[in-house]
């Protein structure tokens, strides 16, 4: 889709201009699209792939600033998706790149409330930065979850989720560092008269590194448990490897004391007796309880 | 130079280079088999027979410098530069590490890389605002290299992903062999990145004030350090959750031996408890028509309670 929103921003002087939206645009929007800005197709192309590419370009005519932009599965999830958008800055137009729509653009290129050009680009980055600060929240508040179901696992699959939500965290941290170093060379272009703009700039900037610090240490913490987790996954396991082990102790006892009397060889006074049964018995049971009690005693027969 | 079976090295070869010459303004990509070999031989400063040697390999090998200036504004860089090779032998792609060559004159571009590797150079090329500037042309080169390397790590870690769900299953030692040659692979790419983060340092040194390369290296130098930023994080992360993987496994061990152990507990239940009916001695309800049905039902009744407390408490999981 090719759609152009007249007098959504204005330039330093004041002057208004157009943003152009290039959202999943078809091979003749973007030669239309190409060809009007003075941008080379495969540039703009290649915006649209997954592929490493500069955050921030600056070439003849233009310049490109590439986000990636989190964006949930569904509300109150803690998985989302990494929406690449790009935001060309060309003579005339603001121009967004990208295959999924992203909601905020709309609020932020408001024609009945424009923004200087500058400004909505920090704007841009600190409602990227805000997302990413949410993300790393809701990843959090999963892993409370995990550690709550961790106590009587015996599966893998904890871990294995464990592991899911360190790629997630480490996806914020790549992005949250991609857009520190995006804003890190914005800083000769801003403009330096304004010490509005120098003071947004610094806010972005501090916002951005307290929401790497916090994945980092969201990450950091994840890291040094995943291994704890794994052990209490098989320490969980091993528990019961223990109470089967002293079970089948308890199960070999009859096997040598009721044995006993059951070889084929004369065994004196047994075979007459009509209390030897219940002597027997009643002994095996005496050293079952008994054994039973120690192995309680000394945690042989518990489960956790 | 094979730094490790992952990631497979390969050092310029005339037989890795391409047979054909695109040229795009002021610059060359590439070279053909002999006019190109011996043209890029001259710029070095060595004979025009040098990489058709049978030795060439071996030089090729011990030809280290990065970075060197063999006339005034003449440059000779050699980068560490990191690409997918389809091997249609054994039907797989393999991630190799190759050198890119750039000869910068005052005037001209020349840019060699192993045939395989050449697409990622199109790419970029094609993209190109201006075919004729030299240095938006040496810009996007050098960039080609550092993005192989971001390139590679995402390959790495894709493959790390898959061994990480093959090993949910595992109890060989098969997939985690390969899970920390990855990781020294991964390792390889951030000593590449540096490698190659400190060439450019020293160009930038080395160049004057004036020149106007010096604004396109402290681009790429930018870009380099976000580059191996993350490269280094990705690695990082990586390589901390390894020991988790070995208790995977350990796990999957220790749950089949669990349920091993649990079928032994079951078949002795019966066992123990019928044994005092072995006695040779007078037993209670010896002469009970249904006793011996009744011992069954009671021991096998027995094991079958034990298995079913067992499923409730995950016993069984596997």
């Amino acid at each position: 889709m090719l759609e152009r929103v007249l007098g959504a921003f204005l330039t330093g002087n004041g002057r208004s201009r157009d943003w152009l939206q290039l959202l999943a645009p078809s091979d003749e929007e973007l030669e239309q699209a190409a060809a009007s800005l003075g941008v080379p197709e495969p540039f703009l192309r290649r915006r649209l792939e997954d592929k490493p590419a500069r955050p921030f370009v600056r070439e003849h005519g233009f310049l490109a600033l590439q986000f990636t932009v989190p964006h949930h599965h569904a509300p109150h999830s803690s998985t989302f998706d990494l929406l690449p958008l790009t935001v060309i800055l060309v003579p005339g137009y603001l121009v967004t790149l990208s295959q999924e729509p992203v909601r905020f653009l709309d609020e932020l290129l408001d024609p009945a409330a424009p923004r200087k050009r500058w400004e909505l680009v920090l704007q841009i980055i600190h409602e990227i930065a805000r997302r990413y600060v949410r993300m790393s929240r809701d990843v959090g508040q999963e892993l409370g979850q995990i550690e709550k179901e961790l106590r009587r696992a015996q599966r893998v699959n904890i871990i294995y989720q464990a592991l899911e939500v360190n790629d997630r965290l480490l996806d914020l941290d790549l992005g949250l560092l991609q857009l520190e170093h995006l804003l890190e060379e914005l800083r000769p272009w801003l403009p330096k008269d304004s010490a509005d703009f120098q003071e947004y700039y610094e806010d972005s900037r501090i916002e951005l590194r307290q929401a790497r610090e916090q994945v980092d240490t969201e990450q950091e913490t994840i890291n040094s448990l995943l291994n704890a987790y794994t052990y209490v996954v098989n320490n969980n396991v091993n528990n019961i490897f223990k109470f089967m082990a002293a079970l089948i102790i308890l199960a070999t006892i009859p096997l040598f004391i009721p044995g006993a009397a059951a070889m084929n060889v004369p065994l004196g006074p047994l075979p007459d007796s009509h209390s030897a049964f219940y002597l027997i018995t009643g002994g095996l049971i005496l050293v079952e309880v008994t054994t039973g009690l120690i192995f309680y005693r000394i945690g042989w027969l518990r489960l956790r | 130079m094979d730094l490790n079976p992952w990631l497979w090295t390969r050092w310029r070869t005339p037989a890795a280079m391409p047979a054909t010459v695109p040229v795009r303004g002021a610059f060359i990509l590439g070279a053909d088999a002999q006019e190109g070999w011996r043209g890029y031989a001259q710029a070095l400063g060595l004979s025009p027979a040098w990489f058709v040697a049978p030795r060439a390999d071996e030089l090729l090998a011990t030809y280290g410098a990065r970075l060197e200036q063999p006339s005034s504004g003449v440059w000779h860089l050699h980068l560490p530069y990191v690409y997918d090779l389809a091997d249609a032998e054994q039907g797989e792609e393999r991630l190799m590490e190759s050198v890119l060559g750039v000869i910068v004159g005052p005037q001209s571009l020349w840019v060699l890389s192993p045939g395989e590797g050449l697409e990622a150079v199109y790419h970029d090329v094609e993209e190109m605002s201006d075919p004729d500037s030299r240095e938006q042309a040496l810009l996007r080169m050098v960039l080609v290299a550092i993005h192989s390397h971001d390139m590679g790590a995402q390959r790495i870690v894709q493959r790390l992903k898959e061994l990480r769900t093959a090993l949910r299953k595992s109890m060989t030692n098969r997939e985690l062999r390969e899970i920390v040659k990855l990781n020294r692979s991964m390792g390889d790419l951030v000593v590449s990145l540096r490698d190659l983060g400190h060439t450019l340092r020293t160009w930038l040194w080395e160049l004057e004030e004036t020149d106007q390369l010096l604004p396109i290296v402290e681009e790429l130098q930018a870009e380099l350090r976000r580059v191996e930023d993350g490269v280094t994080l990705v690695w990082e992360r990586y390589t901390s959750v390894t020991n988790c993987y070995t208790g995977i496994v350990q796990n999957n061990s220790h749950s089949v031996m669990k349920v091993m152990t649990l079928w032994l507990a079951l078949l002795m239940i019966p066992i123990a408890l019928i044994m005092p009916f072995h006695m040779e001695t007078h037993l209670p309800l010896g002469h009970w028509h249904f006793t011996w049905y009744f011992l069954l039902a009671y021991g096998f009744g027995a094991s079958l309670f034990m298995a079913w407390w067992g499923r409730r408490h995950g016993f069984f999981d596997i």
